[in-house]
């Protein structure tokens, strides 16, 4: 239960760290917010008429205080370019781009775990060497590539087997066709689920050859009459569920490059592109809440993680280890 | 059961461990098996069982009982059998080292647990983190037996009775209980089945001195009274001298020196085992002072506890003749009790 | 792995021989061989210029003048392409630098002597790390615009965290050992410590881990410059290449495959590398590099009249 606390008081912190530090990086780091935001050729005028709109002639604690509170309330700001709050900006991007990211974590663990427990089950060292390569080259490829291949093969229009939409997501989105969005985001999902199948593939081989070390559960369960396999599958899977926990977290946050990558590529109107494009633009409100709100994100998940993983393991659980 | 090694020769990678080695255990039997670290004495002992890491070549004869474990085949013919048959899964293959054909994995596993049970070394490693201790000692029961629930916590009640841990443990985990109560339990999930062979690999390295006599105590009287076989490794005399009537001397994959155990104490021929038991001689002294030392700790493991059946009753006093041999075991053996 | 070690020309040749005689080790070399020499041939010589743009051949076929063929500007796919292996490897020779340097200095907090200082890095560290390398680098974009120190930076400040984390445990069993006890008791510094006792400890961490960062810090340059936020346009680098080819997908689809495929080998060749110089440097793991075994030579063989 302290863990717990102790966690929780990290996860408090460090949001109010990340968010000072997106703040400050946006604010002293070189150049003025609003010239920046006015373009190269604005004139002295527009720069001011900018600056006072947004409030940036304010002192930075009280810029900073007004952006946390309206952080606390829900309200994300107005964006500089599009004036639209960026909050319903974000949740319309946002269906978009969680469930391509949800969908290639499900291709990712569909691949790498299968491939990864049969890489330490195979007894036959050829297979291994295989299994090892496999792994390697498949981290290896960048996303991009990887999308570009799958074009290849089964984009529709410029495919070999033309099969899978290319481009673009319906306009009415889930409600009005949920199964051609689904059709969309197969391809997307797939060109970042297998370069994160690698990952997991060798996590997963590593965390299953590290927990069936001589002398240990795995050993001890083939001496109680299980074979290697049935050890391995039963006892060393389960042991090693902790660690292949924390590996969908890691994997979750080393996929979002990709995700952006893929959502470029295939014209998804995502996350990906939003901020992009944000950053672009100069955008610096839009920019700062869309980064926090992101961070945020990914430390909400990482907490999650970390509880899970003491959850499934009852010598951290009971508060033994650390 | 009995046991029969004839000419075993156990390599990993490049490098030959054992060289040709053989070994009998008759029926009821407690062999002892003691050498210095690295002279391949628990690469026999992971060779009967089927345990040997996947790169592990042998090649000789393992009998065990009526089952030939390792069968010495013509050359040439093992190949079929590797690449074939059995199914074509992976991990049903035989295994071919040399010109002899190893027994399938199916075919150990059922012996493993049901025929031949195991002690490890380290029960704090071995013992599975997420079961609990019922769920760890009816395992080999769950694998091997058809039997309802309620026997089978029944034989699993009695099992705890019999190494001394109170009913209470049943539904606790290994990291509730104490490193002799880890072994205790490891010793029960070992005989639950009550097999024919009981191989010890270093049962008590990980132990200290106090808990290393009572478990060494309670292992030899479960065996004695299910007249089981057994196959004791260790690199410590004192824990020899307890455990075993007969002994094998192995160095650097070899059988130096065989024969009973106290006459093979008492004038050793070979000169590495002139030299084994000449060093725990004079160090005798030392680790004597070393064991009241370390009394204090085991004390509460020991007052926790019944008594255990075979438990003598000078626990305490010269307490320790555990002697670190070659390399510095004890500086390992402590660093593995920390753990 | 407790054992100081003594790095040496010896030492060294036996090694890179080591490496060499593997299979993956080998393949790790030429190619990070290959890579090396035509970054240096890119400085001097290019099949074509690489600002010529022939007008009459924009997105050509692979030909005799331009073997992979040319882009939408009539440039030359192929000279982008050795050019770009300069900017990338300069990229990854940095982010190495620096990422280790991050993480080296975290280390050192984190297995400092100050509880306080302690847990407080390694919060940080527990923090930070669920925070993906692209937001760092989207970050570090608006106000320094789209350039090769975006990738830089966010790759090292990643890196440099991951390796911290990665490394800690070995940094903590050497930083509690008693030789540090004892060489701290003979008046070396915290920072002395870090240099001669830490790091010999950490170093099978990290070899992998850093050749590991160079690798992604290639893919991240593919990535982060496809997004816009990577090296600035005009700049040759592979991952300009890579987007570059993505508009050929309707043209030539077959040029699409050379960018892709140099960044792969190279990042294979990077992680690679890392394994084997772990397994080649480690004397558990490499024979060639242990000196004669401790056991005394009657210990061995010529006792069998006994058995």
């Amino acid at each position: 239960m302290r863990f717990v606390i102790r966690r929780l008081l990290l996860f408090a912190a460090a949001l109010f760290g990340i968010s000072v530090l997106v703040f400050a990086a946006l604010r002293i780091l070189p150049g003025d917010v609003a010239v920046v935001m006015a373009g190269t050729n604005a004139t002295a005028a527009r720069v001011a008429e900018l600056r006072a709109e947004f409030g940036l002639d304010r002192p930075y604690p009280v810029q900073y205080l007004d952006w946390a509170a309206g952080l606390l309330h829900g309200d994300l700001g107005m964006s500089a370019l599009t004036g639209r709050a960026v909050a319903a900006q974000v949740g319309r991007r946002a269906a978009i781009t969680f469930p391509l990211i949800v969908m290639s974590l499900v291709v990712a663990l569909a691949v790498g775990l299968p491939l990864g427990c049969a890489a330490v089950i195979t007894r036959n060292p050829r297979l291994r060497g295989f299994f090892h390569v496999l792994a390697i080259a498949g981290g290896a490829v960048p996303a991009l590539w990887s999308g570009l291949l799958l074009l290849l093969l089964f984009g529709r229009g410029v495919g070999l087997l033309g099969v899978l939409p290319s481009q673009g997501f319906p306009a009415d989105g889930w409600t009005g066709a949920p199964g051609r969005a689904f059709a969309s985001l197969v391809l997307p999902a797939f060109a970042t689920g297998f370069v994160a199948a690698a990952g997991i593939m060798r996590y997963t081989r590593a965390a299953l050859e590290d927990i069936a070390a001589e002398g240990g559960p795995v050993d001890m369960a083939m001496a109680c009459g299980m074979t290697r396999t049935q050890a391995l599958l039963r006892v060393g899977l389960r042991l090693a569920t902790p660690q292949l926990v924390s590996v969908v977290g890691l994997t979750f946050a080393s996929m979002i490059t990709g995700v952006m990558v893929i959502e470029n590529l295939f014209a998804l109107p995502g996350l990906g592109a939003l901020l992009v494009g944000d950053v672009g633009n100069r955008d610096l409100v839009a920019v700062q809440s869309e980064l926090f709100l992101l961070a945020a994100f990914f430390l909400t998940l990482g907490l999650i993680i970390d509880l899970t993983h003491r959850a499934l393991d009852p010598r951290l659980a009971a508060g033994e280890g650390e | 059961m009995t046991v029969d090694i004839a000419d075993l020769h156990i390599s990993l990678g490049m490098q030959e461990i054992v060289h040709g080695v053989d070994l009998h255990i008759g029926d009821g039997e407690r062999v002892g098996l003691i050498g210095p670290s690295g002279s391949g004495k628990s690469m026999i002992a992971k060779s009967l069982l089927g345990l040997l890491p996947r790169e592990a070549a042998l090649s000789g004869a393992i009998t065990m009982g009526d089952a030939a474990i390792l069968a010495p085949g013509a050359a040439g013919d093992g190949a079929d059998d590797f690449r074939g048959g059995r199914g074509g899964r992976d991990g049903r293959d035989g295994r071919r080292g040399g010109s002899s054909i190893y027994a399938d994995e199916r075919t150990l596993a059922d012996l493993r647990g049901r025929y031949v049970g195991a002690v490890f070394q380290n029960p704090t490693r071995a013992l599975n983190p997420v079961m609990t201790i019922a769920q760890i000692i009816g395992l080999p029961l769950y694998l091997h037996y058809d039997l309802t629930l309620a026997e089978r916590v029944e034989r699993i009640k009695a099992m705890l009775d019999k190494v001394g841990l109170p009913q209470d443990t049943l539904l606790k985990r290994p990291h509730e209980l104490s490193g002799g109560q880890r072994q205790r339990v490891g010793i029960a999930a070992a005989l639950v089945t009550s097999p024919r062979l009981i191989i010890a690999d270093e049962p008590t390295t990980a132990l200290d001195s106090i808990t290393q006599r009572q478990i060494v105590d309670l292992l030899v009287s479960l065996v004695d009274d299910a007249g089981a076989s057994m196959l004791f490794i260790t690199h410590d005399f004192a824990v020899l001298q307890r455990a075993t009537t007969r002994c094998y001397v192995l160095d650097a994959g070899l059988v130096v020196e065989s024969g009973a155990t106290a006459g093979l104490l008492a004038a050793p021929k070979a000169a590495p085992t002139r030299e084994l038991v000449s060093a725990a001689r004079t160090l005798t002294l030392h680790s004597d002072m070393a064991g009241m030392a370390g009394a204090d700790g085991a004390e509460d493991d020991a007052s926790t506890l019944p008594p255990s059946p075979g438990e003598p009753g000078e626990a305490g006093s010269g307490a320790s003749m555990r002697l670190p041999l070659k390399g510095d075991p004890a500086a390992q053996s402590t660093e593995e009790t920390k753990r | 792995m407790t054992a100081r070690r003594v790095i040496s020309r010896a030492r060294i040749a036996v090694v890179a021989r080591t490496m060499w005689s593997r299979g993956t080790g080998r393949y790790a070399l030429v190619m990070l061989g290959a890579w090396l020499i035509v970054a240096l041939v890119s400085l001097f010589w290019t099949p074509q210029p690489l600002l010529a743009t022939d007008g009459y051949h924009v997105w050509d076929t692979p030909s005799a003048s331009h073997w992979l063929g040319t882009d939408g500007t009539g440039a030359d796919v192929l000279s982008w392409l050795m050019a770009g292996s300069r900017t990338n490897l300069a990229i990854a020779a940095l982010t190495v630098v620096c990422s280790g340097a991050l993480g080296l200095l975290l280390v050192g907090l984190m297995v400092s002597r100050s509880h306080a200082l302690a847990s407080v890095s390694v919060a940080v560290v527990d923090a930070l790390i669920s925070i993906p390398t692209v937001l760092i680098a989207l970050l570090l974009a608006v106000p320094f615009g789209a350039s090769a120190a975006v990738v830089v930076g966010a790759c090292s400040i990643a890196y440099g965290l991951n390796l911290a984390r990665v490394a800690r445990p070995a940094a903590l069993l050497a930083a509690r050992s008693q030789y540090v006890e004892s060489a701290r008791s003979n008046g070396m510094g915290g920072f002395g410590v870090l240099v001669r006792h830490i790091v010999p400890n950490i170093t099978p961490v990290l070899a992998v881990q850093l050749s590991m960062s160079a690798g992604t810090s290639v893919l991240a340059e593919a990535g982060l410059t496809y997004l816009g936020v990577g090296v600035g346009a005009g700049v040759p680098s592979w991952g300009h290449s890579l987007a570059t080819s993505v508009k050929l997908i309707n043209v030539f689809p077959l040029t699409v495959l050379w960018p892709g495929l140099v960044v792969t080998l190279a990042v294979v060749a990077l992680n690679l590398f890392g394994d084997a110089l772990r397994d080649a440097a480690d004397p558990v793991a490499n024979p060639a590099l242990r000196t004669a075994g401790p056991r005394p030579t009657h210990w061995r063989k010529g006792t069998s009249d006994d058995r």
